[in-house]
């Protein structure tokens, strides 16, 4: 048991991320094992999406050098769809609408997908409304299509319902707690903290402190021009706020070097 | 007769003998539309609404009258039986080749009793409601082979809505098209009067599903003031077949129409289908779902005519391709001079879904009035790969997501739809992207 929790979900030897012929990430390292939460923080523009979704098979963003492992498989072999049933997960910063698409179809066939065709679907509907009170998201939701007029807080919350569904191994959660209002944040916060076990591993992409209170990371990043120039603790995460990423800059070179 | 009419190609020498049975009023105004017929040139390729289909397939071509299958052999009719005798239809027709119907209406109070009969008995015995209707929106003057139909229609379907009539349950119309290799003409007249408000099921197949078809069919709707219509036309035909179908509605003052146009079979379609808003504070509002594969080719023309002041008109149109299918969309909008305050949208959207499917969208307006507001857009594109990205991101393989976004597509459409009619579509959507 205690072996399997020493275990790396997510395994990234040197990697950079191509987009548009250009490199946002640049030979980035990070380890994330079972039971941990890792907070990726960084400078608009560092390249913290761009990582995410690479790793999650974006065909706009390449690995155009270095290894990113999932549970010990080469990431760039999989198909994105691959690589959710895997067990990664990507709540993306910016989710996508489909008109036409609704929430428990979209849901359900996803859940078909992971669990196989064969699947006991009848429980879907408690399941799926059960995830849904849980976040306090409006049942009606479920017959709405996918993020179509939501707003941007209800289409985070939606992300999250997602990841309550699925149970990732490794989720990857792109500045979910952005345009959430107080409330809002503590029940997603809430969600965050009842998903997470010791089996499974966090990415929290985040740019604020605040939702630090309620998720505790075990290890705070910070990213400026495409890698990681600093990893601590949750204090890292308080120095940021007090000084800003100006104290981080020097370190670059030294990281880098 | 004149020997030069047997001489030209297509050109129709004489009507048949036993359309010459009608009342004198329709047999003359079937001679005037013969001529109108012959006298009228072959609409050139290079011509408007002409570029993408050849007109000489719409030629008349002298053959053996059309067939009509046993109705035993007609599943969709046993089904619509069954559904009639469920009291979830108002009233149930079955058109055969246009050669044998069968009509059945429900009991009703007879204020909200339809009046459905074929068009030749309803010429003999409703002059009054036929007459000054039949051919007054597609008549031999509307184009060639609109003349031709005029002409040579050899039955169809009447349906009058009393005033002030609300018909609970849908009337289903199934036109089971000919299984001999002759033209078959069809026509349908709906005259909904006052106040009445009718949903009309109007279904188009092939009764054999290896025999190429042709048909030429006229369906005129006339929307009487404040009457509210809900028109939805599928054309289901077998892929060997030829169908040439036009359709107009007017609306009088204050009247509604809905109507969805799903054209999903067929070799070659070539439809034009319109509103004609003539009264004041009309609303039209035409969808069409077209669903090609393999070599399908499509050519549709919508219109919505301005002509009433605080008219409102919206169409969407989606198309979606696969394989080497082929859908060339022209879409008009009209708004008369001295029209004030209309509102009219259009919106054309393509899906292909291989590389080797085509499709064309030309919007035109032609706005003779200021006071309008009006916006038009077209798209044609493959899927997009982010919405795709989206649903591959939870999980779902390629093929599936694929799949699930054309239905997103449609669904919005087919949500308009009677829920007999959504499951169909959607079943036969379904079947036809299984092998995507
Ligand atoms: N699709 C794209 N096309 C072109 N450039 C891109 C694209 N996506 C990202 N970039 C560029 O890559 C760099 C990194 O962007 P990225 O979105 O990864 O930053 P981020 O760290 O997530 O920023 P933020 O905190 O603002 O979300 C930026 O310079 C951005 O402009
Ligand atoms: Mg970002």
């Amino acid at each position: 048991m205690s072996n399997k929790s020493n275990k790396a979900l997510l395994h990234l030897t040197d990697v950079s991320v191509t987009v548009e012929n250009k490199q946002v990430v640049r030979g980035l390292s990070l380890t994330i094992k079972a039971g941990e939460i890792h907070a990726l923080m960084g400078k608009n523009g560092s390249g913290k999406s761009s990582l995410s979704n690479a790793l999650m098979g974006h065909p706009y963003y390449t690995i155009s050098a270095g290894s990113a492992e999932l549970m010990g498989q080469n990431v760039t072999e999989l198909q994105a769809d691959e690589r959710s049933r895997a067990g990664l997960f990507l709540a993306f910063q910016y989710p996508q609408a489909i008109p036409g698409v609704t929430v428990a179809n979209f849901m359900r066939s996803a859940l078909i997908a992971h669990r196989g065709k064969e699947a006991d679907m009848r429980g879907y509907r408690k399941e799926l409304f059960a995830a849904m009170d849980e976040l306090e998201i409006d049942r009606d939701f479920a017959g709405r299509y996918i993020n179509d007029g939501f707003s941007g807080g209800e289409k985070k919350r939606l992300e999250i319902l997602q990841l309550f569904l699925l149970q990732p191994t490794m989720a990857i959660l792109d500045e979910t707690d952005s345009g959430l209002d107080i409330d809002a944040l503590k029940i997603v916060a809430a969600g965050i903290n009842k998903f997470h076990t010791a089996k499974n591993g966090i990415l929290l992409v985040t740019h604020y402190q605040r939702i630090l209170d309620y998720v505790i990371p075990d290890y705070v990043h910070v990213m400026i021009d495409g890698n990681i120039v600093k990893t601590g603790g949750p204090e890292v995460a308080l120095e940021l706020e007090e000084g800003g990423y100006e104290v981080f800059q020097p370190a670059k070179t030294a990281v880098g070097a | 007769m004149t020997t030069t009419d047997q001489d030209i190609p297509g050109q129709l020498a004489t009507l048949p003998d036993e359309l010459t049975s009608d009342p004198d009023w329709l047999a003359d105004s079937r001679k005037e539309s013969r001529k109108a017929y012959n006298a009228s040139d072959l609409p050139i390729r290079s011509v408007h609404l002409w570029r993408y289909t050849d007109p000489a397939l719409f030629l008349h071509s002298n053959g053996s009258a059309p067939v009509a299958e046993s109705n035993a052999d007609i599943p969709a009719y046993t089904e619509a039986l069954s559904k009639f005798s469920d009291g979830s239809l108002s009233a149930l027709a079955l058109d055969n080749a246009c050669r044998t119907f069968e009509i059945k209406i429900a009991q009703a109070a007879a204020k909200n009793t339809p009046v459905v009969m074929t068009l030749r008995q309803a010429a003999i015995e409703r002059p009054d409601l036929v007459q000054s209707h039949l051919g007054s929106l597609v008549g031999a003057q509307f184009g060639k082979f609109e003349a031709l139909n005029m002409a040579l229609w050899s039955d169809g379907i009447f349906i009058y809505i009393p005033k002030g009539a609300k018909l609970a349950e849908p009337i289903h119309l199934l036109r089971s098209g000919s299984s001999g290799e002759a033209w078959s003409y069809g026509r349908t007249l709906i005259v909904a009067d006052e106040d009445s408000e009718v949903t009309l099921i109007d279904e188009y197949f092939s009764a054999n599903a290896a025999i190429s078809g042709k048909s030429n069919n006229v369906v005129e709707l006339i929307g009487l003031s404040r009457s509210n219509i809900h028109y939805f036309a599928i054309q289901r035909n077998n892929l060997n077949s030829l169908s040439f179908y036009t359709q107009r509605s007017v609306l009088h003052d204050s009247a509604k129409t809905t109507t969805v146009f799903a054209t999903l079979g067929a070799k070659q379609h070539k439809a034009d289908v319109g509103t004609v808003m003539k009264g004041r504070r009309t609303e039209s509002l035409q969808y069409g779902l077209v669903f090609g594969s393999g070599k399908q080719q499509f050519d549709h023309h919508t219109v919505h005519i301005n002509q009433g002041a605080n008219g409102y008109s919206n169409l969407d149109f989606k198309v979606v391709l696969k394989d080497k299918a082929h859908s060339a969309y022209t879409g008009l909008i009209r708004v008369d001079k001295h029209v004030q305050n209309c509102e009219a949208y259009q919106s054309n959207r393509n899906l292909l879904l291989t590389r080797g499917a085509r499709a064309e969208s030309i919007p035109e307006l032609e706005i003779l009035c200021d006071e309008v507001i009006c916006t038009h857009g077209a798209t044609v594109g493959p899927i997009d790969e982010m919405q795709l990205f989206y649903l591959m991101n939870r999980g779902i393989p390629k093929n599936e997501a694929t799949k699930i976004l054309v239905r997103g597509f449609v669904e919005p459409t087919l949500a308009l739809m009677p829920d007999s009619l959504q499951g169909q579509i959607r079943r036969h959507v379904d079947q036809r992207l299984e092998t995507l």
